[in-house]
């Protein structure tokens, strides 16, 4: 093995060890869901009704890009309140919520697997920040993942990234 | 060599890009015990025994491998979708299969996806060392769009898998509304590129021209959310009368459409290879085709074509099959000859051709 393979490998693991895959039933103890879908409306619906069936008394609020709000609303209006959103994603999502105590977070996402978009780490970091919420990550397989340290997660990622970064720098001569 | 193999990495959501990705690998384990074989990546939804490299894919449209092989060196990477960027100081060959070029042809259409196709694809095919295509015409366009030198550019077809489009024993279940029906039927996503648009209006020509026909045209998937369509049908309501949109039919229900259809139409404008076109020659049946890219490779000599930009060329195709039933069976009787020419098992062994070629 060599040092990269050593080192690379671990830190995968570090990355690996943060989130857990998991099903409905992490869900049954939820009050009050914060849910920011990127898009899907049929998975989004597959993935809602499971935390109604496993939980009816869940309260599930849902953040949508405002040019499909309405539509949204028609379809999921039942099952939770949804709002719009302009442009992307960032940390003032935690200022429009700021009155809102929510126990979990869920990014419901196109990627295929885990959280790594920073916004939304930042986003996940912030609740964590402020209450003791769970967040979670449904991708594109309907799978769903709990991340059990947000904070370590975003930090192997980005040691991962700026490793990367810094490789791509010493095989191109920059440094 | 060790060879490792990029796809789309997406768990349980086996894409079209998925299923050339473990109908190859499926084959290659099979024929190629020489070789060592990795994936790139997470392989929870790859139902296969092959190893894997632990990775984080990063949401950037190209994302760098060399942290990867430096930590985990490879002979050769093989991506069969993603574009990834890998210094030439590392000893290793770089291939990337092309399945279309349809957001940097159709740029209005699919705008969203042209930077992608026109930036980090394009880098990506200029660096690699070699480029697959699924068909000589997606290999025309690359060399044509991309400017890459022809010798760089290997065709390999796509096949089935599954190797058959329904399990054994499978056994069909009728649609009650169409049971007393003499129908066409098309299976087809709803890209514009798709031209489901040309096909309901040359289906309502064909009506217009043929009153007392009682054929129908059974449109299976997504296509009712379509609003153009929906347009059509209430812009022709007698004709349309004869459009029936079925929405996403289960497996039986397709095994059913397929043995009572009279034949299947596929008049898209472009195809980098025309899947569908192969699955219905895969279960006999007579094909109606778009004349223009890929398609008339899959479809060969069993299947009457026509211009999609035309829609009279499709009303008449439509009643060429329509009218001729020894037409119908020549066809039918040519199908599965021309299914058979297209396999995984095929595809790996050119493609193991190609690996073996940076064998040193």
């Amino acid at each position: 093995m060599n040092q990269f393979e050593h080192f690379y490998d671990w830190l995968n693991n570090v990355a690996g060890a943060c989130t857990e895959l998991i099903d409905y039933t992490s869900f049954i103890q939820k009050r009050n869901t914060f849910i920011i879908s990127v898009i899907e409306e049929a998975r989004l619906k597959t993935f809602l009704n499971g935390l109604v069936e496993i939980n009816p008394d869940i309260s599930i609020t849902i953040l949508v890009q405002d040019y499909v709000a309405d539509g949204f609303h028609k379809s999921f209006s039942a099952l939770g309140k949804v709002i719009g959103w302009k442009g992307r994603y960032t940390n003032q999502v935690l200022s429009m919520f700021k009155d809102e105590l929510f126990d979990a977070f869920v990014f419901f996402s196109d990627f295929p697997i885990n959280l790594r978009d920073q916004n939304f780490l930042e986003i996940a970091e912030g609740f964590n920040s402020r209450e003791a919420l769970d967040t979670y990550c449904c991708t594109i397989g309907n799978d769903i993942y709990r991340y059990n340290n947000i904070q370590m997660y975003r930090q192997a990622l980005k040691v991962y990234e700026d490793v990367s970064v810094l490789l791509d720098y010493y095989l191109q001569e920059k440094i | 060599m060790n060879i490792g193999i990029l796809s789309q990495n997406k768990e349980k959501n086996i894409t079209g890009i998925n299923r050339v990705t473990q109908g190859t690998i499926s084959e290659l384990l099979k024929m190629d015990s020489g070789n060592k074989y990795y994936f790139l990546g997470n392989t929870d939804w790859l139902e296969m025994d092959i190893k894997y490299i632990p990775m984080i894919i990063n949401g950037g449209k190209q994302f760098s491998l060399n942290f990867t092989l430096m930590a985990h060196p490879l002979d050769i990477v093989h991506s069969h979708y993603r574009p990834f960027s890998l210094s030439e100081k590392l000893p290793c060959a770089r291939i990337l299969t092309i399945h279309d070029l349809i957001p940097l042809i159709y740029k209005d259409w699919y705008q969203s996806q042209y930077d992608y196709f026109n930036e980090a694809i394009r880098q990506c095919a200029e660096q690699a060392d070699t480029v697959i295509t699924v068909s000589e015409y997606t290999k025309k366009d690359v060399i044509h769009y991309y400017g890459l030198p022809e010798d760089k550019v290997k065709v390999v077809y796509n096949g089935l898998y599954p190797t058959t489009l329904f399990s054994d024993g499978m056994k069909g279940k009728s649609i009650k509304a169409l049971e007393k029906r003499r129908f066409l039927l098309s299976v087809s996503g709803v890209g514009p590129h798709k031209n489901q648009v040309g096909l309901a209006e040359a289906f309502v020509k064909y009506k217009t021209r043929h009153k007392d026909d009682e054929l129908v045209l059974v449109l299976t998937g997504p296509v009712r959310r379509y609003q153009v369509i929906r347009d059509i049908m209430e812009q022709y309501p007698t004709e349309a009368k004869n459009i029936v949109m079925t929405g996403f039919v289960s497996d039986e229900e397709l095994l059913w459409l397929y043995q009572k259809s009279l034949a299947f139409i596929y008049v898209s404008y472009y195809e980098g290879f025309g899947l569908p076109i192969l699955e219905a020659l895969s279960v006999g049946k007579a094909v109606i085709s778009s004349n223009t890219s890929s398609m008339p490779e899959v479809g060969g000599d069993a299947a009457v074509y026509c211009d999609p930009m035309d829609t009279d060329s499709i009303a008449y195709a439509i009643e060429r099959i329509a009218s001729d039933e020894k037409l119908r069976h020549e066809l039918e009787n040519k199908a599965y000859e021309q299914a058979k020419k297209f396999s995984y098992e095929r595809a790996a062994r050119e493609t193991m051709a190609i690996y073996m070629s940076y064998e040193t």
